[in-house]
């Protein structure tokens, strides 16, 4: 499904390089359900983002579904993302301005479907996360766990190969939390496969496979997670 | 201030929104100071005094076709009849009237030597009842006499004395008494300056001086008649004329009855609605300039939201946001009016060369500053209360 | 996906009403102040005679006086109106395909009807060829004959208008109408006829409305009539009678002629050369041989119709919106960027930089048409202003269907160019920052 090669990622800010991934490489099988671990500043969002064809990396081989995505052109890049990759994010990320349906059928209109499908195909995906009856709401008349089940119908919608989880809990509380992980195990139980990147031991026990990543290598010792004590996303953040 | 410093840093890492808003202000002060280059130049042009009391003037005209009448029988019959009517203090036969655009010029010679002085003189055709109608005064020698005015003459008719405007009369006797002595014409024919009056316009604007004007004692039975009434009866005065003037004689065409304010007001028509124009064009290139601030402004509050609830959490007042977004526009406006003072000269210059507009005097540009800073000012000032307003607990949430 | 993206605009003006409206209504009055002036400028330089303004010419001769120009346009040129005697003579030439000598002049007029007061109407005095030349519309009956010019017949062609109001727009073809109390026979009725401006004789204000009627020339002359319009003289000449003045150098009457081809106009050029050489015999045309025909474009060049005054306000009124466009470029700029997060999500979701900058370009096209419609009802009512400002803009400070598109394309070109930047700039972010934050 995902093969990658000594993947490398190396940011510039002004004279200053920061290597973010150093030859990872890595290898998921199609309906795997990978949880990748790490502490902050170990790469995993870079990782994330290059699985996604958000960033391309700075050397390396990346072959995706069987095609080599490393080297594509903008347009590709995003008809493949389109195509077979589903985003889930720790924020949700949904648009204000566009009520759920509309949410989800934003991967949908640039997958350039006529509206029949499109109408079928939303009702499918919000079927499945059980949000039917709330089409004509807005992202902010949902909770939290409601909003991300949308992204997940959003993510879902358009039946990507590989659904990408940035911490898919980590903004919600603990029944909320458990709810939507249970959908994604279902969602892999249908075949998608899923690499979800997290910090959270609890969620990562649940996953198939686990991928740690150290100083934006794959390690291979696998650490016992401490619970950890501040967020990363600060981190985040700033960049 | 200490603050500016960072500002600047500030500024320059994001420097786009900073540049544009710099250039309108540059722009707009461009823009308004030329504006009101011309708004002044023009504005003086339109208050240059025409000597007479134009509140209090009307103009009308009544042509006969009958040249089988007794002109000064008319003529007087006219003035009698209209100076009866209420509110009219006293009525003349002119050939025409300041600002009026109609009439002639010629020009004279003070002398018959070959070296003398020449002007170009515009000239009305009057009989007595000018000088106390249009409120001249003599200033030297006298007015002339009822007996001296000529009366409905023919073409080749040659007045044989005339009373200057005393513009005229310095002009052409620099350093003499100008009564007695003649003025020639370009045949040579010589007219007597019997008097001056103080100052009485031109017909029209432009092509020579303002004032230099004569005034000869004769009359054509078609010229136009001029009465002084009371300003507050001048309105219902009017339609009371043209009623008068037809009942004298309905075979005679009357009309163009008007206020002299009219008149004047027609002739500077241009000047006015240029004026009107640019004055529309002026206040909304600063209210734009303005909302544009205010719309940048805000729009750098709202994304600086949390790095000014951080500054608040670590312990800025309310005022020291306040002064900062003010600072900051502060910095940008000036930026904008140094780039400015180059544009103003710049396009000054260009319309000075184009469009014979006067040069811009220097007093206009520290005005100017001045009221850039004030508009710059006034559209933050909401903005930067805003920033001042935002909650220090925005720092510790995520969302 | 157009109609998305539409969509998506509206949503988008909708989600922050107070800076849209800003931002349409910043395009707006740009628009709304550049296509007034413009308008006025355009119609001000458009051309009066359509699809013949370059075979009509204004005729000059130099006829001033040896010391000085007539006057000082193009650096010393022959006066710009004729006198009596020298248009007389070109009248005798039948070289131009038309040609018309003429004046204006007020007359009292009346009907056979007594009891209707006199009202003073004004009229132009000149020849036949008038009409052809310049392309004058009947509505009833037509030019006087050559025999009227010769004879001073008393025939009169009335405006539309006059028309009106003297017979209520019936056909009054061989009614009598009285000038100064002498019987005219109505000839033909002239339909709606407004050149803008009035080319052929400029002396009452290039904007005002041509003659209520028409009469030939030699009538004003027989009854020895002056003209009302101006008179510039530079000898010095005793004028004891009419008839002296019909025969001074005085300049007061206009003179046209229609040349259709190179080669008339040069042999109507050897005419007046001809013509001017022969009258230095006997001491006239004292200055060196200046006979000018010039055609109707550039007439109005020549007597600088189109004012100062006007291309200032349009040199003022782009920079209006100049100023306009930098406010919408900033305002855009700030609104595209504070929404990254979102184009962020729409990237990972799928959309390429194309559909990014589309999504964009469709809203400030939106912004643009909202702003250029808005800018044509501003420059409606500016118009209004003008029109109440001047005197005699009538026919001047309207909006046709030329300048409607023109407002919608400067309006769209506008949005268009004040969206460019702000659009490349949104395509340009990069979509993995803004997913982690919101």
């Amino acid at each position: 499904m995902l093969s990658m090669n000594s993947i490398t990622k190396v940011y510039q800010a002004g004279v200053i390089e920061t290597h973010a991934l150093r030859s990872l490489s890595l290898e998921v099988e199609a309906g795997e359900f990978v949880a990748v671990t790490g502490p902050s500043g170990s790469g995993k969002t870079t990782f994330l983002n290059i699985a996604g064809l958000l960033e391309a990396p700075s050397s390396g081989t990346y072959i995706l579904d069987g095609t080599d995505v490393s080297t594509m052109r903008d347009r590709a890049r995003s008809k493949t993302r389109n195509e077979k990759i589903g985003f889930i994010f720790q924020g949700f990320n949904l648009i204000p301005d566009l009520n759920i349906f509309d949410n989800v059928d934003v991967p949908l209109r640039y997958r350039g479907w006529p509206g029949k499908e499109r109408r079928e195909r939303i009702d499918e995906a919000l079927d499945l996360v059980g949000l039917s009856a709330r089409k004509q709401h807005l992202p902010s008349q949902l909770s939290g766990g409601q909003q991300q089940r949308v992204a997940i119908a959003r993510a879902l919608a358009g039946n990507p190969k590989l659904l990408l989880a940035d911490e898919p809990t980590g903004n919600l509380d603990s029944l909320m939390a458990r709810q939507v992980m249970e959908l994604l195990e279902e969602i892999n139980a249908a075949g998608t496969t899923i690499i979800m990147v997290t910090h959270d031991p609890e969620l990562a026990r649940r996953a198939g496979r686990n991928v740690h990543l150290l100083d934006g290598q794959v390690s291979d010792f696998q650490p016992i997670e401490p619970p950890p004590a501040e967020s990363d996303d600060a981190v985040a953040q700033v960049a | 201030m200490m603050e500016i410093k960072p500002i600047l840093s500030t500024l320059l890492r994001n420097k786009t929104g900073a540049v544009l808003i710099a250039l309108q202000i540059a722009l707009t002060m461009a823009v308004v100071v030329n504006a009101v280059v011309v708004i002044q130049d023009r504005a003086e042009t339109i208050a240059m005094p025409t000597g007479v009391d134009v509140d209090q003037l009307i103009m009308t005209r009544a042509f006969t076709f009958n040249d089988e009448q007794n002109a000064r029988a008319v003529i007087d019959n006219d003035l009698a009849v209209l100076g009866a009517l209420p509110g009219v203090q006293s009525v003349t036969k002119i050939s025409t009237m300041p600002l009026s655009n109609s009439g002639s010029s010629s020009t004279f010679r003070a002398s018959d030597a070959d070296n003398a002085i020449s002007l170009n003189l515009a000239y009305y055709q009057s009989d007595v009842h000018a000088l106390s109608t249009l409120g001249l005064e003599i200033t030297r020698g006298r007015w002339f006499r009822d007996d001296e005015v000529a009366y409905d003459t023919d073409g080749g008719y040659s007045p044989t004395m005339v009373v200057l405007s005393d513009f005229a009369a310095d002009t052409m006797y620099p350093d003499e008494d100008p009564v007695g002595k003649f003025i020639y014409n370009s045949l040579g024919d010589a007219v007597e300056v019997i008097g001056t009056y103080d100052q009485l316009s031109k017909p029209w604007y432009g092509w020579g001086d303002f004032y230099s004007t004569a005034i000869f004692p004769m009359v054509d039975i078609n010229a136009p008649l001029v009465l002084r009434v009371d300003s507050d009866q001048r309105d219902a005065l009017i339609p009371m004329i043209d009623e008068a003037l037809t009942e004298i004689d309905r075979e005679r065409l009357v009309g163009n009855t008007r206020a002299h304010t009219d008149i004047v007001a027609n002739t500077f028509e241009r000047d006015v609605a240029m004026n009107r124009m640019l004055t529309v064009v002026m206040t909304l290139v600063v209210i734009i300039t303005a909302l544009g601030i205010v719309g940048l402004a805000s729009f750098s509050v709202m994304q600086r939201r949390k790095q000014i609830g951080t500054r608040r959490a670590i312990g800025a007042q309310r005022f020291h946001i306040l002064r900062y977004f003010l600072t900051e526009n502060w910095m940008i406006t000036t930026f904008g009016i140094v780039l400015g003072l180059g544009l103003t000269f710049a396009l000054n210059s260009l319309l000075i060369n184009e469009y014979n507009l006067p040069k811009l005097d220097p007093i206009m540009l520290p005005l100017a500053v001045l009221g850039l800073w004030a508009v710059g000012l006034l559209a933050t000032i909401g903005p930067a209360r805003n920033a001042a307003a935002v909650d220090p607990a925005i720092a510790t949430r995520s969302i | 996906m157009f109609s998305y993206y539409l969509r998506l605009s509206w949503l988008s003006l909708k989600r922050n009403p107070l800076l849209s409206s800003l931002m349409v209504g910043a395009i707006a009055l740009g628009i709304g102040v550049s296509m007034t002036t413009l308008t006025l400028f355009y119609v001000m330089s458009s051309d009066p005679l359509p699809f013949k303004s370059d075979r009509v010419f204004a005729v000059q001769m130099d006829t001033w006086g040896p010391d000085e120009p007539a006057n000082r346009k193009g650096g010393g040129s022959p006066p710009i109106q004729m006198t009596y005697r020298d248009a007389m003579a070109l009248m005798e030439s039948d070289i131009p395909t038309h040609q018309a000598t003429m004046l204006h002049r007020g007359f009292a007029v009346r009907t056979e009807d007594e009891d209707v007061r006199l009202q003073r109407l004004s009229a132009r005095a000149t020849y036949n060829g008038f009409f052809p030349m310049f392309d004058v519309p009947f509505l009833y009956g037509g030019p006087w004959d050559d025999r009227a010019d010769e004879n001073a017949d008393q025939v009169v062609i009335l405006s539309r208008e006059s028309n009106e109001k003297f017979f209520g727009g019936q056909n009054s073809v061989g009614n009598t109408i009285f000038l100064d109390s002498v019987p005219f026979r109505v000839v033909g009725v002239i339909n709606s006829w407004q050149p803008t401006p009035v080319f052929y004789d400029l002396n009452n204000g290039a904007w005002s409305s041509t003659e209520d009627m028409f009469i030939p020339f030699q009538i004003p002359i027989t009854w020895e009539y002056g003209a009302h319009g101006s008179t510039n003289c530079w000898k010095p000449e005793k004028l004891e009678n009419y008839q002296d003045s019909l025969q001074s150098e005085c300049v007061w009457v206009q003179h046209w002629v229609q040349l259709d081809s190179a080669e008339q106009r040069e042999a109507f050029h050897a005419f007046m050369d001809g013509y001017a050489n022969a009258q230095k015999e006997f001491g006239r045309f004292q200055r060196p041989l200046d006979n000018r025909t010039t055609n109707v474009m550039d007439w109005l060049e020549y007597m600088e119709v189109v004012g100062d005054d006007n291309r200032l306000l349009v040199v003022l009124s782009l920079m209006f919106l100049l100023i306009c466009l930098l406010n919408t470029v900033g305002l855009m700029l700030a609104k595209f960027l504070n929404r990254a997060p979102l184009v962020g999500v729409r990237r990972a979701l799928g959309a390429s930089k194309r559909d990014v900058a589309l999504q964009h370009g469709v809203e400030v096209m939106f912004i643009g048409l909202l702003g250029g419609l808005g800018g044509l009802v501003l420059s409606y009512l500016g118009l209004l202003a003008v029109r109440n400002w001047y005197t005699g803009y009538e026919y001047l400070a309207r909006l046709n269907p030329e300048m409607i598109a023109t407002a919608v394309a400067l309006a769209l070109g506008a949005a268009v160019i004040a969206g460019l930047y702000p659009t490349w700039h949104i395509t340009r972010i990069q979509p993995a920052v803004h997913l982690k934050t919101q």
